[in-house]
Order: structure tokens, then C-alpha cells, then sequence
């Protein structure tokens, strides 16, 4: 058995670096890239706490509460993949009108030059 | 739930030889594996031959006899080129595209079973669902290699290799969900049991069967690249697409991946929709006779599935050898304005005829 | 003595934090995005040693097979200002210490915190972790995912119209973005460059 706290110390390493890489990255794709990171963190962590908190006689019987780590790493799955496709569509479109996708170039809503 | 289908050849090795039962596991795999590694070498050489007859040609001829040493000769003369990486190319992700496809086209086949009796590497509870889910990371290998090839011809290829997959993907799932829905399963070796005992899916539900038996063979031939839809790899426009800057084992490992490629969607469309191992079309009567023994024999069932996926090879090679290519938008129309509707109909007949109609079932 | 499959979570996660380090080292943005995809299947595997079989199935298939497609092409139809970071890590951590040093500070309170809460006696009293369970036979893992199906049908019943309804939108509301027409007046003098239908003529 792996003891549920290396899950956990994992996750917070990854969800670190895709917080760091957040925060810190210029690049719009980086950007995307690192919440990925972090999105990933957070199901390993779903996961760890559902392998936890399985009723005594495991493997012999199930209830639906044995499952619901799983469907929220499932709906976070779902919700990933449309980030994405709404990622991909907002950067094509910022890149025909900025020509680039740093993210410290686009100000137009700001009212000077940074 | 699972009917446990046993350990490979367990008379022989755990009855006999008293071996434990994960070197049973362990020397089945070997098997299944070399089995498979042998076939890819013999497939190519029945594809040129047959291509090569249509043509009114006569094909490989000079190695071995009627030239069957051909394919291991190319492959050892492959294996001795020297390793050539194109300039400026990226070096991490020109080896990774390679060591990605044939990794994952490899480990595709872990859930197949060749036989009844535990003749299958491992029996997960996701069966068809892994294999697609190690076959699609294929398309981003694909683009991967095609942008570290620093080649225009490549990076097109790749473009199209992953542009492709929004053509066929959809209708595939939906034309296999009937098969699962019935079923209710994903596992290979329930949905052959489930065949065995109520005759093939491809000659049951007034026709259905065999209208998503057809749409998932024709999605995919376009998963695995193949004529007519090599839209990836057309040769006149695209030198040889994502696998242009390849050359030696790197070559020789790719064109291993196209036919092992070749080989799993001609297993799964076996085992989805033609019985899998089954040899004949009609229900199992628990009554023990000849043909019963027979069928249950897992020798048989192995050399049937090898003929039936034989069969498969052949008409790959008809097809290269009569079909035009498509362009990239005919396929995407094909996919998305014939295919998938009527994939979704075939799964309402499905559906329907499993909770209406259960009793009227065809055989 | 640490066990087999222990060793393997091991070997694993460091992988996975290697190839973290990666995406944020590396000097192209592709280059970022290929090591996501190898992160993304080495976080498919810890999710088959917490014994779910089809979650790792969802990870390899939409995670590795799809989103990165996604990605990949964002990361090729865009133009971007590579060499964001020094390569190397020494210069790396030169440049960013500070930035380091407070996400450092963020990452070990969080970890105290968890591990407080997971480790007090109170959280081990009603707990049993099967994580990595070798034990598991073939029908007990074929259980576990019908299970988990009837679970996700029966008792959380509007994921599934929720998920769909959102992709559906994300779907048709990308399509709208990307196909949208332009005028070239409108566009920055880079692109009204590049989209410039005078040059097409000459070429």
C-alpha cells in the first residue's frame, strides 16, 4: 500500500509548479499549459483522498460514496478538455489581431502602455 | 461480472510443469507477443505480393522462396543504415515521436484475446476503451515528429495526421456504443462470450450490425492512415508526410507501428462486430458435441482469428491497390454528414431492438 | 523495506516532477507542450495505482490524446518569443530566486497543512488506504468500474448532461471565434502585413 501523504505531497509539489509557472510565464500557451499542471494536481489529490476513504470490506463491497473522488476527477476532466478547445480558439483569434500572444503586449483595454 | 477467463495455457503450465502463476502470465505474453512480431513481418509481404498480382506484377521475388525472406532482408538492411538526424531538427522530439508510436502501438494489444482459454496478456475491466486510448496518443506523436523533422513536407504531414482525427473519431465511438450498450461491457473477451452464445453482431439487428460494422472499418482505415484516406502520408504531394526525415530503424520501426496499426483495427473490428475467435455464425447449444468441442478448442480459435485477420490483410491490399485518396474535406463530410448520423441511428436499432424487439433477434 | 509498488510511485513521480521542471526550462513553446503530454500519462499511471482503471482511461484518451492535439496545434498556429528563461537551472534559479523563494514559502505551508490534517488521528481514525492494492483480482477491478458506471449514472446523474451541454457550447462557441470574419483595417500593422492582399497578387 502507498501511504495516502506521498499522494498528497506530490500534488502540492505539481500544483506549486503550475502555480509558479501561472503566475510567472509571459506566454499565453505557457499559461494554458500550467493550469493543466495544476488541474492535474488537484485530481491526483481527488484521487489519493478516494483511495482513502473506502468503507472497511473494501474489495468485497462498494457504495456510491466510494466513487465520488472519481466522478469529480471525471467532471474536471470534461471541464479540461473544453478549456482547452475554448483556449485554442481565443489564442487564434488574439494572434490575428495582435500578431503575438504574450500576454504583457495586449493592453488594449488599458488606457497607457505599461 | 467477469467471467474469469483463466491463465494462459494453464493445463500445460501450471498442471504439468507446476510453474507459478505469473510465469504463466509472464511466458503468454512472450508468446502473444512474438506471435504478433511475426505476423507484421509476414503481412507486408502478403500485401506487396497481392498488390503486386492486381497490377500484373510479379512482386518480391529473389530472397527466400517467391521472395518471403524480402521483409527481414529490408529490415536488416534498415538496421544497418547509419542513423541520420536532419539539421536543425529537435533532438528530443525526433526520438520521441518514434519511441512514442511504437511503444503504444505495442502495448495496444495487451487486452486482445487470441483464445478462450486465458490466451490474453492482461483481462482489464476497460478493454476496448484502453486500446483507444493508447492508439490516440498516435496523432500527437505523429505532429510531434513532424515539427522536430524541421521539414515543411513533415510538419504538413503531421498537420493532417492530427487534423484527420476530428474526421473519423466521433463516428468510430458512436457506431461501437451499440456493441458496448448490449453488451455491458468493455472487456473483449465479454463482448466475444456475448457473440458466441447470440451469434455475430454484424448479421443481427435487421441490418444495423452490419451498417456499424462497416462505419467503424472505414473509420478505421482512416485511424490507421491507410488508402483511401493516406491523406497524411500522400506521397505525390507530401514526400512521405510526418515520416519523411526518418531513415533506417527509425524507418523500419515506423513502418512496424503502420502494420501493427494495420493489425489492431482488424482485431477489434474481428472481435467487435465478426465474433472475434468464434469460427461459426451460429449460437453455442450447451449440449456437448463434436462441433461444440471443437469450437472451444483454443488452438482452433487461434488459428481462426489468424485467418480471419489474414482475410483483413488481404482486403487492406485490394483496397490500396483499387481505391483513389480522398481529399481532406471529402473525408471530413464523409465523416460528419454521412457517417455519424448514421452511426447514431445504428445505436437507436441497437438500443431499440435490445429492450423491444429482443425476442425477434436474427439466428 | 519499501515495496514493489511503492518504488514504482517513486519513480514516477519524479518523473513527473522532472518533466514539470521541463515545461517551464524548456526554450520553445512545442517543446513545453510534448513534455505536458509525458507528464500527463505518467499522471495517468499514479491514477491506475490508486486502482481506477477507467479514470486512467479518460486521463491517456482525453488528456493525452486530445487536449495535447489541441495544444500542439495552438502552440504551431501561434508565433511566439521563444528563450523565456535561461536554459540552464543554475541561471534559471539566479533569475528567479526571489519568485522561487516565495513559492517555495507557498508550497511548504500547504504541505504542512495537509499532511497536519492527514497525519492527526482523528483523519487515520475512519480511514483504510487501498492505494496501490496489489491484491485486487479481476473480478473485484471489472466490479469496481461497473460500480463506478452505475454510481455515475444513478446517483450523480446530471454530470453527464452538464459535461455535455458544456462541451457542446465550448464547441460551437470556439468554432464562432476561429471563423469569424475580419476586416484587415482592423487588424495591427504585423498582421494587416501579413494578410495583405497586394503582396498575394505580386507573389
Amino acid at each position: 500500500m502507498i501511504p495516502v501523504e506521498w499522494f498528497l505531497t506530490l500534488s502540492v509539489v505539481m500544483f506549486v509548479g503550475g502555480l509558479f509557472g501561472v503566475l510567472t510565464q509571459k506566454n499565453a500557451m505557457r499559461i494554458l499549459i500550467s493550469v493543466e499542471i495544476m488541474l492535474n494536481a488537484a485530481n491526483l489529490a481527488f484521487m489519493a483522498f478516494n483511495g482513502v476513504f473506502y468503507n472497511a470490506d473494501f474489495p468485497n463491497s462498494f457504495s456510491a460514496s466510494d466513487f465520488e473522488g472519481w466522478v469529480f476527477v471525471f467532471i474536471i476532466i470534461g471541464v479540461a478538455a473544453a478549456e482547452a478547445a475554448i483556449g485554442l480558439a481565443i489564442f487564434l483569434s488574439v494572434y490575428r489581431n495582435f500578431g503575438e500572444i504574450q500576454i504583457t503586449n495586449i493592453f488594449t483595454l488599458k488606457e497607457q502602455e505599461v | 461480472m467477469a467471467s474469469d477467463p483463466g491463465l494462459p495455457f494453464e493445463e500445460l503450465f501450471i498442471g504439468r510443469l507446476k510453474l507459478e502463476p505469473w510465469m504463466a502470465i509472464a511466458i503468454g505474453s512472450i508468446i502473444a507477443g512474438s506471435y504478433i512480431m511475426i505476423n507484421q513481418i509476414i503481412a507486408p509481404w502478403i500485401e506487396r505480393k497481392v498488390m503486386a498480382r492486381m497490377q500484373g506484377r510479379r512482386g518480391p521475388v529473389h530472397v527466400g522462396k517467391w521472395g518471403f525472406l524480402q521483409i527481414p532482408a529490408d529490415l536488416l538492411k534498415m538496421i544497418g543504415k547509419e542513423d541520420t538526424r536532419p539539421e536543425g531538427a529537435d533532438k528530443f522530439g525526433f526520438s520521441l515521436a518514434i519511441f512514442l508510436t511504437g511503444t503504444t502501438a505495442i502495448l495496444s494489444f495487451a487486452p486482445l484475446p487470441w483464445g478462450s482459454k486465458g490466451l490474453i496478456p492482461g483481462n482489464f475491466s476497460i478493454g476496448i476503451l484502453y486500446v483507444f486510448a493508447v492508439f490516440s496518443i498516435f496523432p500527437p506523436a505523429m505532429l510531434v515528429g513532424g515539427w522536430a523533422s524541421n521539414s515543411k513536407y513533415s510538419l504538413i504531414g503531421g498537420f493532417r495526421s492530427a487534423g484527420q482525427l476530428i474526421a473519423y473519431e466521433i463516428p468510430m465511438f458512436v457506431s461501437i456504443l451499440g456493441v458496448i450498450a448490449v453488451v455491458g461491457s468493455f472487456s473483449l473477451v465479454e463482448i466475444t462470450n456475448y457473440q458466441m452464445n447470440n451469434g455475430w453482431f454484424i448479421g443481427k439487428y435487421y441490418g444495423a450490425g452490419l451498417i456499424a460494422g462497416l462505419i467503424f472499418f472505414i473509420s478505421g482505415v482512416a485511424e490507421t492512415e491507410r488508402v483511401p484516406f493516406d491523406i497524411p502520408e500522400a506521397e505525390a504531394e507530401l514526400v512521405m508526410g510526418p515520416r519523411t526525415e526518418f531513415s533506417g530503424w527509425r524507418y523500419a520501426l515506423l513502418m512496424m507501428t503502420e502494420y501493427l496499426h494495420l493489425f489492431i483495427n482488424s482485431l477489434l473490428f474481428l472481435y467487435l462486430f465478426v465474433g472475434g475467435y468464434d469460427i461459426w455464425p451460429v449460437r453455442v447449444n450447451n449440449s456437448p458435441s463434436f462441433i461444440n468441442d471443437f469450437r472451444m478448442n483454443p488452438f482452433v480459435q487461434f488459428l481462426a482469428i489468424t485467418l480471419k485477420v489474414y482475410v483483413l490483410v488481404f482486403v487492406a491490399a485490394w483496397m490500396r491497390s483499387a481505391l483513389a485518396r480522398l481529399r481532406i474535406d471529402q473525408l471530413l463530410s464523409l465523416g460528419w454528414k454521412y457517417m455519424l448520423p448514421v452511426s447514431i441511428l445504428t445505436l437507436v436499432v441497437f438500443l431499440g431492438s435490445k429492450d423491444v424487439f429482443g425476442f425477434l433477434i436474427f439466428w | 523495506m519499501i515495496s514493489f509498488v511503492e518504488a514504482l510511485f517513486l519513480v514516477i513521480s519524479f518523473f513527473i516532477v522532472f518533466c514539470i521542471i521541463m515545461t517551464l526550462l524548456v526554450p520553445k513553446t512545442m517543446q513545453a507542450a510534448y513534455w505536458l503530454i509525458l507528464m500527463l500519462t505518467g499522471v495517468a499511471v499514479l491514477f491506475l495505482l490508486a486502482n481506477s482503471e477507467i479514470i486512467f482511461a479518460f486521463q491517456i484518451s482525453i488528456y493525452a490524446g486530445g487536449i495535447s492535439v489541441l495544444l500542439l496545434f495552438a502552440a504551431l498556429l501561434t508565433q511566439h518569443e521563444e528563450y523565456e528563461f535561461p536554459r540552464s537551472i543554475l541561471g534559471f534559479i539566479k533569475v528567479t530566486a526571489s519568485q522561487l523563494a516565495i513559492f517555495l514559502i507557498i508550497g511548504i505551508n500547504l504541505l504542512i497543512l495537509i499532511l497536519t490534517s492527514v497525519m492527526s488521528s482523528d483523519f487515520r481514525k475512519g480511514t483504510s488506504s487501498q492505494l496501490g492494492d496489489t491484491t485486487l483480482t479481476v473480478e473485484e477491478s471489472f466490479f469496481m468500474t461497473e460500480n463506478f458506471s452505475v454510481t455515475l449514472w444513478r446517483d450523480f446523474g446530471m454530470v453527464i448532461p452538464f459535461l455535455a451541454f458544456l462541451l457542446l457550447t465550448a464547441l460551437l462557441g470556439s468554432v464562432k471565434l476561429v471563423i469569424r470574419e475580419w476586416e484587415i483595417e482592423d487588424l495591427s500593422d504585423v498582421m494587416k502585413n501579413r494578410y495583405n492582399p497586394t503582396q498575394e497578387v505580386q507573389q
